[in-house]
């Protein structure tokens, strides 16, 4: 079992948006968690995989990743 | 004994209350936040900043120093000295430690976004000696005007 996660930082800490497992989710499955991906993309988040510490930046949705959606960056004060 | 009953009964529910306080929601995103930020980073990293409460993170501009509570400083790598502060926020209300593990990932991916997003102000130590230098003549200005109110006015 290789089960994967996409989740989003928000003002409550973290919050999972799906869970699946690599070797059984269906593709229809995968088809709307990647339409969820791509829609925090298109509105400027960016997404690391952190899986097992690895830490590098994603544009394209990998269903083998433990992926990280971060919210828009800005300067501040 | 009855009455001790009664009170045990109607106290003990209390008790348990007040024993175990309600964890409210801006502790538990704290929490949440604080092991989301231990997940990513190396074991070292966190031990290091579990002892000072920053985190220090290399890239190819210099070395950056983390902090919840604080701008992120930009030392020189090689001197160590800091030369910047900046300054990063996420779009949305988020506890600090997010806006740590977001920094931590743009430094080590993607440094040149970082530094075209977060805000950079660069100290520069003439100008602070010139500032420290200004400031103490006017300190000594207002001392010497002073002194001179006085002794006139006697």
């Amino acid at each position: 079992m290789a089960r994967k996660v996409l989740r989003m930082i928000c003002s409550g800490g973290d919050k999972t948006l799906a869970e699946w497992d690599t070797e059984t989710v269906s593709p229809h499955r995968l088809a709307d968690i990647e339409k969820e991906f791509n829609e925090k993309m298109a509105q400027g988040w960016f997404a690391a995989d952190i899986l097992e510490k690895r830490n590098v930046l994603i544009r394209e949705f990998d269903p083998n990743a433990d992926i990280l959606l971060i919210p828009r960056v800005q300067g501040g004060r | 004994m009855t009455v001790r009953v009664v009170q045990e009964n109607l106290l003990s529910p209390r008790l348990d209350v007040f024993s175990h306080p309600a964890q409210d929601d801006d502790e538990r995103a704290k929490d949440k936040a604080r092991q989301l930020l231990r997940s990513i980073l190396p074991e070292n990293t966190w031990s290091e900043f579990e002892d000072k409460g920053v985190i220090q993170c290399r890239g190819t501009r210099g070395t950056y120093v983390i902090s919840p509570y604080s701008q992120t400083e930009i030392r020189d790598a090689a001197s160590g000295q800091c030369v910047a502060y900046a300054c990063l926020q996420l779009s949305i209300p988020a506890p600090s430690y997010d806006r740590m593990v977001a920094e931590y990932l743009l430094i080590r991916n993607a440094e040149d976004v970082y530094w075209k997003t977060a805000n950079i102000f660069s100290r520069s130590q003439n100008e602070f000696g010139i500032t420290t230098v200004f400031l103490l003549a006017l300190n000594i200005a207002l001392f010497v005007n002073l002194l001179l109110e006085v002794v006139t006015a006697r």
